[in-house]
């Protein structure tokens, strides 16, 4: 994942702290484990395996890599594919995902993908192309080239597995975080501040480097998971494309700059979170209608492509049953730290 | 593949899902599993973190069925059933052999401390066994185990699973053909900063769970990693130790555990050659490594991969012309692939880099061949035996301060 987590307990002057120091590693070993197991980037990863193995055949899995795949593929019906585990391929096109051999070879500034490549990418792209076996907890791939990546959902599935290891070990009050762009709170609640993402610009501030607010979350026994093309950009004809690329039309999005969104399973929230960010606005609230697992908070940009000239105007838009759960920022409000606690 | 039908390269089965296939230059054993292959029910006696990795890994086997696990600790038992969910759960082992009848192997993934009972009681219900190493911490308990296993008409296979990794048989076959010719000195290495210590809500449960951290029933860094790395400086070379002494003590980890986090030893060799070894939880740089150092090259591993670097005036063989090499600062070296000349000539041999399972997989996969084909181990309990006596006397040594002769007879089966 290339990914830094974090884990925060606080506890009772009366419990050990080494008890409590155990929970922790352990919950970072876990955590390390399972990066070891869903890892794109890793030629040992079981993903690697089922990438290489499962057009051959049928790959069985472990329960809970089956259930994780049979969410994301239900996410990705529920999402109408703007969330998409078999996207690879295209993202590889526009020179995302590039493996550790590759590296060296890509370009700083890519070109455009051809179209006809596009296209082909495009084939072995589709959650309609997975064939899970549950009986058999198998994944099986109907087209050669299919590949399979979790990355848009790992986080948040690792810090899961860290919270049923935390609740089993008795620990109540916690707060766990992968890149503080996923983030959850067990116990009473966990104030987090979501950062305007603009002015984070992977290659050189567009803006003034920004502490801004955009919205704080109250975290009771809930996740929260924040995507955004910036801070993964490339550059591609001297504009900056986002790396979330939108599956049905293949090419990286634009309207939303930001998506946070709070779910009781933090597997859930980085799926959502990666789903909207492509899907747009209208299409993210009639999404989020018919799901009612989440609440979702979209900074929405108004002009249509970023670029290196401007940040464009941007408001707040939320969606869901329950939008209280996001507190918005006055524009021009105090400063915090991205996806962290906010001190009251 | 393109010329091959689907249905076709399932039959065949090379190195793909529905048959498996192992081998190295110079490994001897090749294990093929048929799509066919009949359901292989095995059980899984301790689900601890080694427990887990072995669930995980067992997956990649599909003819296997893990129909039973069993573990003390009631929550491990819970997180193991996540992992296997089609596996009756048990506290007990016993009960685990008296009722589960369709078992054929156990893994046993037990604190080493507790291999000798359950590996003779699993033996003794005629089951095939993999115990992880070290075989176990005393002597007389190793020897006991390696009795029964000799006794017995089913396997037992001891986890050094280096000795099944592609790369370091690989690397073994260069330091016998004396592509580093003579040894120099040796170096092995165990830097990790992680604590070893196990969330014990229940207070009872500590010590068991923390039984790594005290003396009566830990071997420390050198029984629990040296082990594993001693072996395979062994075996690399053919020889048995001399002697070895070293020290330790605890720079990070002061939580009033008994053992050392922090050790270092000198092991002396056959030849008058030194090994070095140094085993920390204090801190992470360098990681995990052996080092086998010559006149001519040097060989490092690091479990998944490995380098032969040779000296100046090594003599070449002509394959290093269109070898993969890796730059170190101001080493060259040459990255060890398993089937490196068949990849070349496909013209993939940099995708040969890594190995494309754990290290693990391939102990798992030689137990598993071995079960199904009815073949001896080339890990049985006397290698256990000898693996572990070099770590048991290295604990000593560090614990007690003083240099420990090898006994030639520590390493044998009892007279």
């Amino acid at each position: 994942m290339g990914t830094r987590f974090e884990v925060l307990i606080p506890y009772p002057e009366e419990e050990p702290e080494l008890h409590v120091r155990a929970c922790a590693e352990a919950v970072l070993d876990e955590i390390a484990l399972l990066d070891r197991q869903l890892s794109l980037f890793r030629k040992d990863s079981y993903l690697a395996h089922i990438n290489r193995n499962a057009f051959v055949g049928p790959v069985r899995v472990d329960p809970q890599l089956f259930e994780l795949i049979a969410t994301c593929r239900a996410v990705g019906l529920a999402s109408r594919g703007a969330f998409d585990i078999t996207v690879g391929p295209l993202m590889r096109c526009w020179g995302f995902h590039a493996l550790q051999e590759d590296s060296a070879d890509s370009p700083a500034n890519a070109i455009h993908p051809a179209q006809d490549e596009l296209a082909r990418a495009a084939t072995v792209v589709g959650g309609h192309l997975l064939r899970l076996d549950r009986d058999a907890r198998t994944v099986m791939f109907e087209r050669e080239g299919m590949r399979l990546d979790l990355g848009g959902v790992a986080k948040g599935y690792a810090l899961d597995r860290a919270l049923d290891l935390l609740v089993e070990e008795g620990v109540s009050n916690a707060l766990l975080h992968g890149g503080t762009s996923t983030v959850a709170g067990l116990g009473p609640g966990w104030k987090i501040g979501i950062r305007d993402p603009r002015g984070l610009v992977a290659q050189r501030p567009v803006c003034a480097p920004s502490m801004r607010l955009v919205a704080s979350a109250r975290l009771r026994n809930r996740t929260l998971s924040v995507s955004a093309p910036h801070g993964r950009e490339r550059l591609v004809e001297s504009t900056l494309v986002g790396h979330l690329v939108d599956p049905a039309s293949g090419t990286p999005a634009k309207e939303i700059l930001l998506a946070a969104v709070i779910a009781r399973s933090a597997t859930l929230a980085d799926a959502w979170s990666t789903a909207l960010v492509v899907a747009g606005v209208d299409r993210s609230r009639e999404l989020i209608d018919a799901t009612k697992e989440i609440e979702a908070a979209l900074l929405v940009t108004t002009t249509p492509e970023p670029s290196r000239s401007g940040c464009g105007v941007a408001g707040v838009v939320r969606l869901g049953p329950r939008p209280e759960l996001f507190e918005l920022v006055p524009a021009g409000a105090g400063s915090g730290g991205a996806g962290g606690p906010v001190p009251g | 593949m393109s010329d091959i039908d689907r249905r076709d390269f399932l039959k065949i089965g090379t190195g793909a899902m529905s048959a498996f296939v192992i081998s190295a230059e110079g490994s001897g054993l090749l294990a093929r599993f048929a799509e066919d292959a009949p359901d292989l029910h095995v059980a899984v006696i301790g689900v601890g973190r080694q427990g887990r990795v072995l669930l995980s890994e067992l997956n990649k086997f599909p003819f296997v069925k893990v129909s039973a696990i069993c573990d003390v600790i009631e929550g491990r038992l819970r997180s193991a059933r996540r992992r296997a969910p089609d596996a009756v759960a048990f506290t007990d082992y016993r009960k685990l052999l008296d009722e589960r009848k369709e078992v054929q192997a156990v893994f046993l993934s037990t604190p080493s401390h507790l291999h000798r009972e359950i590996a003779l009681d699993c033996l003794a219900a005629g089951k095939h066994v993999y115990c992880e190493a070290p075989m176990a911490t005393t002597i007389d308990d190793c020897r006991a185990i390696a009795e029964a296993a000799k006794a017995a008409s089913t396997l037992f296979h001891v986890g050094l699973q280096l000795r099944s990794n592609p790369i370091y048989r690989l690397a073994r076959s260069f330091v016998v053909s004396g592509s580093i010719r003579d040894l120099v000195t040796l170096r092995a290495q165990y830097h990790n900063k992680t604590s070893w210590r196990m969330p014990a809500s229940d207070a009872s449960k500590e010590r068991a769970l923390n039984w790594k951290l005290y003396k009566e029933s830990s071997i420390g860094l050198c029984g629990e990693i040296g082990t594993h790395q001693f072996d395979v400086i062994s075996w690399f070379i053919n020889k048995l130790p001399l002697a070895v002494e070293g020290c330790g003590g605890i720079f990070l980890h002061r939580d009033g555990r008994e053992i050392y986090d922090t050790v270092q030893a000198l092991m002396t060799w056959p030849g008058g050659v030194t090994m070095t070894y140094e085993a920390t939880l204090a801190n992470s740089y360098g990681g995990q490594f052996e080092e086998l150092i010559g006149t001519m090259g040097a060989v490092r591993l690091i479990g998944d991969l490995g380098w032969l670097f040779k000296e100046a005036d090594a003599p070449t063989q002509g394959w290093e012309v269109y070898a993969v090499r890796q730059h170190f600062h101001k080493e060259e070296g040459i990255t060890l692939i398993a089937d490196a000349t068949k990849l070349a000539k496909q013209g993939k041999l940099k995708e040969g880099v890594g190995l494309p399972h754990p290290p693990i997989y391939y102990g798992i996969g030689d137990f598993l061949g071995c079960v199904v084909e009815g073949k001896p181990s080339h890990c049985p309990a006397p290698i256990g035996l000898r693996a572990a006596v070099m770590g048991i006397k290295a604990h000593e040594a560090v614990l007690t301060g003083r240099k420990i002769a090898f006994e030639p007879d520590w390493f044998k089966l009892g007279s």
